[in-house]
């Protein structure tokens, strides 16, 4: 048996002239064998004599063993297609140039799409991980949340039989807490149920993760968290006192959550403690529910049982509340109670509601970078193709001369692709250079912390080496063909009339390089115009030299004094106690009526702040009517400011002063409050830029939230150090949390302003290497047309109609790219800009300013070539034939 | 010189070839390797080194009779080529060079 297969490998791999004596040798040793040893090991000792006979010497003909012309073939072109390259020193390196930084770039931008593409997937079964989201609307008001009401998760696991776990968290929120009586400031903090551990299962670290928040006063934490807290010590059992009231045990550390997640939760409280998380209201939406569900193809069935649900759990309550009959509203389309799932691994890129945990990411961006990239790797390409095929001129005697020793179309066009695949390959090499060089700007540009990103775990090298490949196929296939079809006899006599064919393509080539410069170049200034109109677009309120501390209410009953201290010094203009404070993304929205209202389907959702009596004074808010708190009034404590929206929405066109407005039947403390308005503020930016202004009132409340202190100008370190000093008097060690109201403005633009840089940088980019081959190929031209500039001169042509005789044929070019790229990017554009509730208008100005200002480098690359051929003295020109 | 590069075990083969003259054959010379040599060698080891030696031209071969024995397979005897005289003969002279070239000295090994 062993024998036969012996003899069967052997004659499949063994070389057919060797195998009857080799077989016919192992017979005889197998005979032998038989007689001394026995069969069995006669039959083993074939076998293995059969396998050791894999030699390479041995072998049937196979690829390695052939002694192939290719290989000296392809050795041939690497070394022509080198000797080429030196040959032309500066065209390689423009091309070379423009490549390497190209592929950089999109080395970059598959690196930014990688990693926002990789949000959430990282956990077990996150494609069966939903979030459940709410839309949600009544009269005008229109409500889009990632929050739902607190009994929604246990009553969704009880009806659906496809809810695997459903969990809540509640809140994302910075606070004190301290160890040991030593303070910090602890950020990502949230409450949640113990079924959260059970649907996100992260690496436990230490703790009992079936056991970490199924009692009170327990508390999980991420592991750089207990690093800060207990250093390297073991933390579980240990106690964190919160906010100084309560103290919590830690039961468990997990492994830091990936900074690729949706939520970056750092300390995890038993949702045990929260009082609101019992009280089975279903008409405010404040907890956070995931679901995992059995099946990810299940999320639909789910789905179509909502709106049941909703008429089965929130019917009552919402008769008790506001007297109506939910399925009788909802179909009359005065209400909309919709709930829906969204899949996790989608919420960074698509979902984009009110009060998301992570507003990042946005799919928009994603696939505008790709296309950018895109574009800068297409221009770079093009840049390679009319190098070569402007070039042709000089090679095609060589390819005459080739063709006429024997050459095969097929064989040329191999030695062009060589040379093309041996630039991109180059080319590959100089990017994964640039990108390591660049690496820390890309990282502090996007806050992200990659060290490696092309040959680190994960890395990118397969690809962009499969990607540098394509490239050079890509750029190298058009001139292979145009080069290796030119005809010997014709090249050789020197007929290079190269047809119009390739001019044409050579001009087409450049003005889709054009187009898409200018259209990023257009793109990158409306970008760059929008989010500086934003930034600079007047507020309605003073952000600047404004100090605001944080965590004040630590200061319990102090806090007036700790005011009063403050105002005491002369640098300090004004002091406000209260929380809400703008750009810093509080809210606290609540229905209100107006006093002529009839039915609760008029109500208006309102953010109402609570403020004190210095509010106005401290950020210079600007009234349109009326006044605001008095003191000296005691009759302001039922007082209400509004802003313009709300007053419209109101139904106030008149002056409202004077007017009430009442809360609705309270939902959770159950009574109508009215309020009577005595100021009407001008509408200002309380949330962020980009959103459309809303309803808004200020009340007069105490709130010690946050005391905002504002200050002389040009005094920003002496009232920060003042302010410390006073605060070290009060605070008992806790910590000094402070923030100046412009920064946080700012802040509120970072991911604008990254996108501003990013979209700048290509845009630089794209039009510098776009010229970088614009430039090559001028001077180029210059080159070839120098004997017929050299006679021009001689018969009497002036040096301004030489250069406009270069110039001609590419500022038509460049004119015939922007008017292809104006209408493409102002279609674009506006789509774009509709997105913002605040938009700057279609300048045209800037649609001018782009095409000039790519005309005027065209003509300054141009010129240089230009002015140079024309200037030169005819003779050296004209001198050799 | 690279041209008459030899390794030690194909110079072995080679020097067996030229032993068996005429009755060269893979079982002969693995026979008269492992009898003289005292050492084993494989199948493999030995007709790789043989084609080897085959191809530079060391060694040329024929077809010789067949026998019952080896199931109607024919022999192949390898004999010597001038090529590969040559190259044995370049082995030993270098080897015999380098033999005169050492010092006296190099060889007395008294107890230092």
């Amino acid at each position: 048996m062993l024998k036969r297969l012996g003899e069967r490998l052997f004659t499949f791999y063994c070389h057919t002239d060797f195998q009857e004596d080799i077989k016919g040798d192992l017979e005889e040793y197998y005979a032998f064998n038989l007689k001394e040893k026995g069969e069995k090991y006669a039959n083993g000792r074939y076998f293995i004599d059969a396998l050791l006979l894999f030699r390479f010497s041995l072998l049937r003909d196979n690829w390695l063993s052939q002694n192939s012309n290719n290989i000296a073939m392809v050795k041939n072109n690497i070394k022509v297609a080198y000797r080429s390259m030196m040959r032309h020193k500066f065209y390689s390196f423009l091309n070379l140039t423009g490549l390497a930084i190209s592929m950089a770039a999109c080395v970059f931008i598959a690196i930014y799409v990688q990693d926002e593409t990789s949000y959430d997937k990282h956990f077990q079964n996150s494609s069966k991980i939903y979030r459940v989201a709410a839309h949600l609307a009544f009269a005008d008001n229109e409500f889009n949340l990632p929050a739902t009401p607190d009994p929604m998760a246990k009553a969704m696991k009880m009806d659906f039989p496809e809810v695997l776990e459903a969990a809540r968290t509640r809140g994302n929120s910075t606070e004190i807490i301290s160890v040991n009586n030593q303070f910090f400031q602890q950020s990502g903090i949230t409450w949640a149920d113990q079924e959260f551990f059970n649907i996100f299962k992260f690496s436990v670290i230490r703790g009992d993760m079936d056991h970490f928040l199924d009692e009170p006063n327990t508390v999980v934490l991420e592991e750089s968290t207990s690093k800060k807290l207990f250093g390297d010590t073991n933390p579980i059992g240990r106690i964190i006192r919160f906010n100084e009231e309560t103290d919590l045990k830690v039961t468990g550390v997990i492994e830091d959550i990936p900074a690729n997640t949706h939520f970056k939760y750092e300390m995890f409280i038993s949702m045990l403690n929260r009082e609101d998380a019992k009280q089975n209201i279903w008409l405010s939406n404040n907890f956070i529910t995931y679901l995992e569900l059995n099946n990810s193809i299940l999320a639909e069935t789910v789905e179509g049982k909502i709106p049941d649900f909703v008429v089965k759990h929130f019917g009552p309550q919402i008769k008790q509340f506001t007297g109506t009959d939910i399925a009788t509203e909802i179909e009359a389309g005065r209400q909309t109670w919709n709930y829906f799932l969204q899949p996790i691994e989608s919420i960074h890129l698509r979902s984009n509601l009110d009060f998301e945990l992570d507003n990042s990411g946005s799919v928009q961006y994603v696939y505008m970078f790709s296309i950018i990239g895109f574009f800068i790797l297409l221009i770079a390409c093009i840049n390679f193709m009319n190098m070569a095929t402007a070039r042709a001129s000089v090679r095609a005697k060589e390819v005459g001369i080739r063709k006429v020793l024997g050459s095969m179309r097929k064989q040329l066009i191999g030695q062009f692709l060589t040379e093309s695949l041996l630039n991109s390959i180059l080319a590959f090499f100089m990017a994964i250079g640039i990108v390591y060089l660049m690496l820390p700007g890309f990282n502090s540009l996007t806050d992200k912390t990659l060290t490696d990103p092309i040959f680190g775990a994960d890395g990118l090298w397969p690809y962009l080496g499969l990607a540098a490949v394509l490239v050079g196929l890509a750029a190298g296939i058009y001139p292979a063909f145009v080069l290796s079809s030119f005809l010997p006899a014709k090249v050789l006599k020197g007929e290079m009339a190269q047809g119009n064919a390739a001019k044409w393509m050579r001009n087409g080539l450049v003005v889709i390089q054009f187009t898409t410069s200018i259209f990023l170049i257009i793109g990158s200034m409306f970008v760059y115009s929008q989010l500086d109109y934003l930034q600079n677009k007047e507020l309605g309120f003073n952000k600047d030299q404004i100090l605001i501390i944080n965590e004040t209410h630590l200061l319990g009953d102090q806090v007036e004094t700790f005011k009063d201290e403050l105002l005491r010094s002369a640098i300090v203009e004004n002091v406000s106690v209260s929380g809400y404070v703008p750009a810093t993304n509080v809210s606290s929205d609540f229905p209100f009526l107006s006093e002529n209202a009839t039915t609760t389907d008029e109500a208006v959702s309102v953010q109402h702040w609570k403020v004190d009596y210095n509010y106005g004074g401290t950020f210079d808010i600007e009234l349109v009517y009326g006044r605001f708190f008095n003191k000296e009034l005691a009759s302001d404590t039922a007082g209400v400011i509004i802003n313009e929206t709300a007053a419209r929405r109101f139904g106030y066109l008149e002056n409202p002063v004077g007017k009430k407005i009442k809360s609705l039947g309270g939902i959770v403390n159950n009574q109508s409050q009215s309020f009577t308005i005595i100021g009407v503020m001008k509408d200002f930016h309380f949330k962020s830029m980009t959103e459309q202004i809303l309803p808004h009132a200020l009340m007069l409340d105490s709130d010690n939230g946050r005391v905002n202190i504002k200050f002389s100008p040009e005094k920003a370190q002496d009232v920060l150090q003042f302010a410390e000093s006073t605060w070290d008097k009060f605070a008992n060690g806790r910590p000094f949390d402070y923030a100046f109201l412009d920064e946080v403005f700012a802040g509120s633009f970072k991911e604008q302003l990254k996108v501003k840089t990013i979209f700048t940088v290509f845009a630089i980019l794209a039009i510098s290497i776009a010229c970088l081959g614009l430039f090559g190929l001028a001077s180029y031209v210059t080159e070839q047309r120098k004997k017929e500039i050299g006679i021009r001169k001689v018969l009497g042509a002036s040096t301004s109609r030489l250069v406009n005789l270069l110039f001609n044929n590419f500022t038509k070019l460049i004119l015939l790219s922007i008017l292809l790229a104006v209408p493409f990017a102002w279609w674009y554009m506006d789509g774009w800009l509709s997105d913002f509730a605040y938009p700057v208008s279609m300048n045209p100005l800037i649609f001018v300013a782009g095409g000039l200002g790519t005309l005027l480098i065209a003509w300054l690359t141009v010129g240089y070539q230009s002015l140079k051929a024309a200037r030169r003295n005819p003779i050296d020109n004209l001198r050799y034939e | 010189m690279k041209k008459y590069q030899l390794g030690e075990f194909e110079e072995i083969v080679l020097l067996t070839v030229g032993v068996l003259y005429g009755e060269a054959y893979g079982v002969a010379i693995k026979e008269e390797i492992a009898k003289r040599q005292n050492r084993k060698v494989s199948v493999g080891a030995l007709q790789s080194a043989l084609r080897r030696m085959e191809s530079k031209g060391f060694l040329n071969s024929e077809f010789g009779e067949s026998t019952k024995m080896r199931g109607g397979k024919r022999k192949r005897y390898f004999k010597i080529t001038a090529l590969g005289k040559k190259a044995l003969d370049y082995n030993m002279q270098s080897r015999v060079e380098l033999w005169n070239q050492i010092p006296d000295v190099a060889f007395e090994f008294k107890l230092c």
